[in-house]
């Protein structure tokens, strides 16, 4: 692994200032997530809720390493990218009640946060579908001759799909400015790793492209960090895409329903104990003299402040009004009947 | 005005709408060397380069996400899937994704993408080449759903496609690449709405509803009906989302009789949902109910008289009329 | 004191079991671990402590099925003071507290249901409690002729032997008529029986062409009836006092058309609300006459040739009298009277199926050949049912002519809002005295209905007066 040991007080590159950033950053990720599981329970959440819980360093590390014109495309256990491409916590969370204020108008949910001004793109909850978007914007990139890149980030599950295989080639075959970055938690959904792949890893579906492969522990948030780096450094002179494999691990169910059955307690607590994120980092930031208990103290203690107040806010936020149903299904306004004699409208 | 086909009406609005618009760019399957499966790309790649006209490998999903993902990239993309019948390759990314995000995302991102595919039967190309698929996407909220029958209308359709912002399902009959027709000099700029029908023949008797190469058809059984002293008034649609209903019910309520003619599917179907809002908003201006015309409830056979009976003709809208107008005499 | 409830673990999850506690009072635990495990629907599952404390008490034992929502524990410190009686009470006052939480009002807890927390009853205006026959009324209307519902009928079971109460009579001699819905729609608005008619569509469909014969048909018949002596109608106060038909009275029920009804509110709100008087005055009509030939010969030569009647000078006589006399041209509204800014003449047009008052908006502005084109494309408009509302909306004045049948003079009902409608008899070739002779000229007789709220006699008569001016000198109606 490429981390650059301390030196006096930085690590990795990074000053103290930058580093407890990032701490804070994944403990208000977990805490958001928790805050968001508690209001789930209560009833304030509906549908799906696919928590981020112990793979905080993903995140955090690859967004350290991109630039605010960059692009993310994901899937949908998304609410902590919303949050590092940098919307408002409180629009993600009033985004889960089904607020007007939510970053998608309340229209979106769990799944589906966007934003045009920090270049978030969507997550998905159509399993694999940001992979082919990313090679679009990817050669939108490319097309403009924009020095900025797209960065798609996916689970296990995704690269079974076609939509992974199509991508990998036409963003090879194009050397398109592009980031694959898939977090292996090792289950998708239920169905491990190991019994659905018919290799044990990313490289050899990656050389079949000709893609550049690097596997990180998704656990360290500075070797991911460093591997997003390098990528993209990689996509913006020219030199296409790379695939990033990070292993990690869900603490949590796949959503809030799964008792999570097909693993057991025992690995769980395993993971939990010894691989969390946030311990580790702490631990390490710690043993450098970077980071000090009392830091650390005073860290959750502001987030817990901070995710009380965001909740307050949602919970506070108006509903969507009755006429935002018709409003934006098209940028026209165009509904299935053009009246002509009715007023413009989308209504039927 | 000039004649020139179809084929050529869409080849002259690519290339004037790329010359006019530097986002425009065109992928798809064999279109820059091969000049498109229905040569309708032919020249392109001669005077745009391949930067702005882009093969692709024979994977659908990609190429509309591609499309997809550049729009949101800032581009403007036309994308040509070799068939319609391919498109169901790529239908996810059109129905979960094209059709959602506008709304899905609270109204942020806009996606100025047409998907140019030709489609239909009558070439003898069998069941999985000659379908009619508008219905599987004019059942989409969020989509614009478009089927020219005339030169005039590929071009200038074509062209108001690319300059607005909601993504256009733009649907070619593979028999129509050929069909001639006026248009003006390329010089002379029009467009033509994504949202209006238009009367191809006034009359009074009953009114014929169709679009895209069933247009064709029902005018050719219009002439034939007014032989027989039945005079029928054809609406040609050119767009099946939205629909122009209230120009289908001005002539309703002029006529009191319709018949829907379509080459797809009879059941479930554009047609029916036609003849359904017909029925939702002119029924009390309905002396007989509306007739449909459709393709048959089978996959495209193969051997050519199996197919000329599958398709729709003539001699069955003229038959459906027939089966709701009173005969001539009592009609005067 | 934190309140546990029962979490809702999914987006269809109601309800959920206690399975087992693995937790007991006055166990400490941390944030994240489990107290319970719970049986939902789908899977069984663990109940995570939101909040670190001790477990002060366990609501709900072991095997007991609870709505989400619902309190199970409470968590706290170890001093901290329990609720009065963290029983029964204690669950309630907790159920309070969350209840909020729980965004669905079909969601209630077994506590809000039990306090009544269902809709209220809804009691009648007066306050009165409902008795208990009210209460106990069987919930649909009964039907006329039913016999009286049976008490088994207050909770909403309909007894079976009563079933053929509820089935609808036999229609007499009745076969279910097919007819297309344009058929349909004009034979309703014609007034005509739909079983009379014969149809030939297919499978003998009733169809468009078959009404319009029936009442081509109807039309002839009407017209050779014309000369038999009329039944005597009742006047209004006795049709109210008697019924409409007497039993045993041979007749035919017609249901009355949208636009009949409409005729028969507005004219009778005018009748009852606004004071009528009338005032009559003959006005001779020669020079107006031939004034009409003279446009007549002029318009036939336009491109479009025009045809010019006695009614089309008389509309803008009219609005150029309103313009002379604007107090005439008002309404009465209320504690004031609204004087109108615009003289808009509507014409009364009779139509098969009722009468329609199209408005020729602007009449003292336009000339008289714009006053005949536009009353013609609005005549046309209103046979053929293609007005829109704004042609036959916002009247200031209306005219009423029967001249054309011969009708000498007669009376017209207020036009409400408008304060007066003028009514036209026929222009009639007279013996009069003109300067001490007689002579013989054309007499139409004119009664203006005036709202007494709005306008007085006299100033009736002085614009009866102006207009008498305008038709006798009609020279003025070209300016």
């Amino acid at each position: 692994m490429a981390i650059r040991e301390a030196r006096g007080a930085t690590l990795a590159g990074l000053n103290r200032e930058q580093l407890r950033e990032m701490h804070y950053k994944m403990v208000l990720l977990r805490r958001f997530e928790e805050k968001a599981a508690e209001e789930y329970t209560l009833g304030k959440i509906g549908g799906f809720l696919h928590l981020y819980i112990g793979q905080e360093a993903n995140g955090v590390g690859a967004f350290s390493a991109l630039q605010p014109e960059d692009y993310v495309l994901s899937a949908y256990r998304e609410h902590g990218y919303a949050i590092l491409k940098g919307i408002e916590p409180k629009a993600v969370m009033a985004e889960l009640f089904g607020k007007a204020t939510g970053c998608s108008k309340g229209k979106g949910g769990s799944m589906h946060m966007w934003s045009n001004e920090h270049h978030l793109l969507g997550g998905q909850a159509i399993v694999g579908a940001q992979l082919v978007m990313t090679a679009g914007v990817g050669f939108a990139i490319q097309y403009q001759g924009e020095q900025r890149i797209a960065l798609a980030l996916f689970g296990d599950g995704a690269v079974d799909e076609g939509a992974f295989h199509e991508s990998m080639n036409l963003a090879a075959l194009w050397k398109l400015p592009v980031v694959f970055l898939c977090e292996n938690n090792q289950y998708s959904m239920g169905m491990a790793v190991t019994k659905a792949w018919s290799v044990p890893t990313l490289e050899p579906r990656a050389a079949a492209y000709g893609v550049p492969y690097r596997r990180v522990d998704g656990m360290n948030l500075l070797e991911v960090r460093d591997a997003v780096r390098e990528a993209r450094e990689r996509a913006v002179r020219g030199e296409g895409p790379t695939l990033i494999e990070s292993l990690t691990y869900r603490f949590r169910g796949h959503s809030m329903a799964d008792p999570a059955y097909y693993r057991t307690r025992e690995e769980e607590k395993l993971w939990k104990t010894t691989r969390d994120p946030i311990a580790l980092f702490e631990e390490r930031l710690k043993g450098e003299g970077l980071l000090t208990d009392d830091e650390i103290r005073a860290t959750n203690e502001r987030v817990d402040r901070e995710v009380e107040e965001i909740a307050r806010f949602a919970e506070e936020s108006p509903f969507p009004e009755p006429d935002e149903l018709y409003t934006d299904v098209m940028v026209s306004g165009a509904g299935a009947i053009a009246w002509r004699t009715k007023p413009s409208t989308p209504k039927e | 005005m000039r004649t020139i086909t179809y084929r050529e009406a869409i080849r002259e609005a690519i290339a004037e709408e790329m010359r006019r618009d530097q986002r425009i760019f065109i992928l798809g399957e064999d279109i820059a060397g091969y000049g498109g499966t229905y040569g309708v790309t032919k020249g392109l790649i001669e005077e745009f380069g391949d930067k702005r006209v882009k093969d692709t490998p024979l994977a659908e999903e990609v190429i509309i996400g591609t499309a997809i993902g550049s729009a949101l990239g800032g581009l403007r993309p036309i994308a040509e899937l070799m068939t319609e019948n391919f498109s169901l390759l790529a239908s996810d990314q059109i129905v979960n994704s094209l059709a959602k995000f506008h709304y899905m995302f609270g109204g942020q991102p806009k996606l100025p993408v047409v998907i140019r595919m030709p489609g239909g039967g009558g070439a003898q190309r069998g069941a999985q080449h000659s379908q009619m698929l508008e219905t599987m996407f004019a059942h989409v909220p969020g989509l614009r759903v478009v089927l020219p029958a005339t030169p005039y209308d590929a071009k200038g359709m074509l062209k108001a496609a690319l300059r607005q912002d909601d993504p256009v399902l733009f649907l070619e009959h593979e028999l129509l690449y050929n069909v001639k027709g006026e248009v003006p000099e390329p010089n002379e700029e029009y467009t033509v709405p994504l949202d209006r029908g238009i009367v191809r023949r006034e009359g009074r008797d009953v009114t014929l509803v169709t679009f895209s190469r069933m247009v064709h058809i029902t005018m050719q059984a219009a002439e034939d009906l007014a032989k027989e002293g039945i005079d029928a008034e054809v609406i040609d649609l050119r767009s099946v989302r939205p629909l122009d209903l209230d120009l289908v019910l001005d002539s309703i309520r002029k006529t009191n009789r319709a018949v829907v003619a379509e080459e797809g599917w009879k059941y479930y179907g554009t047609g029916q949902g036609i003849a359904a809002v017909i029925y939702e908003h002119g029924f009390d201006w309905l002396d007989a109910p509306v007739g449909h015309v459709a393709g048959k409830d089978v996959p495209m056979p193969y051997s050519k008289p199996l197919e000329r009976a599958a398709l729709p003709g003539r001699a069955e809208v003229i038959a459906a009329v027939k089966a709701i107008v009173p005969a001539p005499a009592s009609v005067r | 004191m934190h309140t546990v409830v029962m979490p809702k673990l999914g987006d269809t999850m109601e309800e959920g079991k206690i399975l087992n506690w693995l937790v007991k009072e006055g166990d400490t635990v941390a944030k994240g671990d489990a107290l319970a495990e719970i049986e939902t629907e789908k899977v069984t599952i663990p109940v995570e402590a939101f909040n670190a404390g001790v477990v002060r008490k366990i609501l709900v034992p072991n095997g007991t099925t609870v709505p989400v929502g619902e309190p199970i524990a409470l968590t706290g410190t170890a001093d901290e003071p329990l609720p009065a009686e963290a029983g029964g009470q204690a669950r309630a006052e907790a159920a309070q507290e969350a209840a909020p939480g729980a965004g669905n009002p079909t969601e209630l807890t077994h506590e809000q249901a039990q306090a009544g927390a269902a809709p209220e009853t809804v009691l009648p205006p007066t306050g009165q409690p409902l008795t208990s026959t009210a209460t106990q009324a069987a919930p649909q209307p009964a039907m006329a002729g039913a016999p009286p519902a049976p008490t088994g009928a207050a909770n909403g079971r309909a007894p079976q032997a009563q079933a053929p109460a509820t089935q609808p009579a036999a229609v007499p001699g009745g076969e279910r008529v097919f007819i297309s819905p344009i058929a349909r729609r004009i034979a309703v608005e014609h007034g005509l029986d739909i079983n009379t008619i014969q149809g030939t569509g297919p499978s003998g469909r009733v169809i468009r062409e078959d009404v319009e014969a029936a009442l081509a048909q109807q039309e002839a018949a009407r017209a050779a009836q014309v000369a038999q002596p009329q039944p005597v109608v009742p006047t209004a106060t006795a049709a109210a006092a008697v019924p409409a038909a007497q039993p045993g009275e041979e007749v035919r029920a017609v249901p009355l058309s949208m636009m009949r009804k409409t005729i028969a509110k507005r004219l009778q709100q005018s009748a009852q609300t606004a004071p009528h008087f009338y005032v009559t005055m003959a006005i001779d009509a020669t020079e107006l006459g031939e004034l009409r030939e003279q446009i007549n010969s002029y318009a036939a030569t336009l491109p479009q040739p025009l045809k010019i009647s006695l009614n089309d000078l008389i509309i803008k006589g009219v609005a150029l009298a309103l313009a002379a006399m604007p107090e005439v041209n008002v309404s009465f509204n209320g504690d004031e009277l609204l004087y109108k800014s615009h003289i808009n003449v509507g014409m009364a047009v009779a139509l098969e199926q009722g009468l329609i008052v199209p408005v020729i908006r602007d009449a003292d502005k336009r000339g008289v050949l714009d006053i005949v084109r536009e009353s013609r494309r609005l005549a046309e408009a209103a046979r053929s049912g293609k007005l829109k509302p704004e042609e036959f909306q916002g009247g200031t004045f209306s005219i009423s002519n029967l001249g054309m049948y011969g009708v000498d003079e007669f009376t017209a009902i207020i036009n409400p809002p408008e304060a007066a409608i003028l009514a036209i008899g026929a222009a009639t070739p007279t013996p009069v005295v003109r300067e001490g002779q007689v002579a013989v000229r054309d007499i139409m007789k004119v009664t203006l209905s005036v709202d007494h709220r709005a306008l007085d006699g006299a100033t009736a008569a002085r614009w009866l007066q102006e207009l008498k001016k305008l038709l006798e000198q009609p020279m003025a109606l070209l300016v």
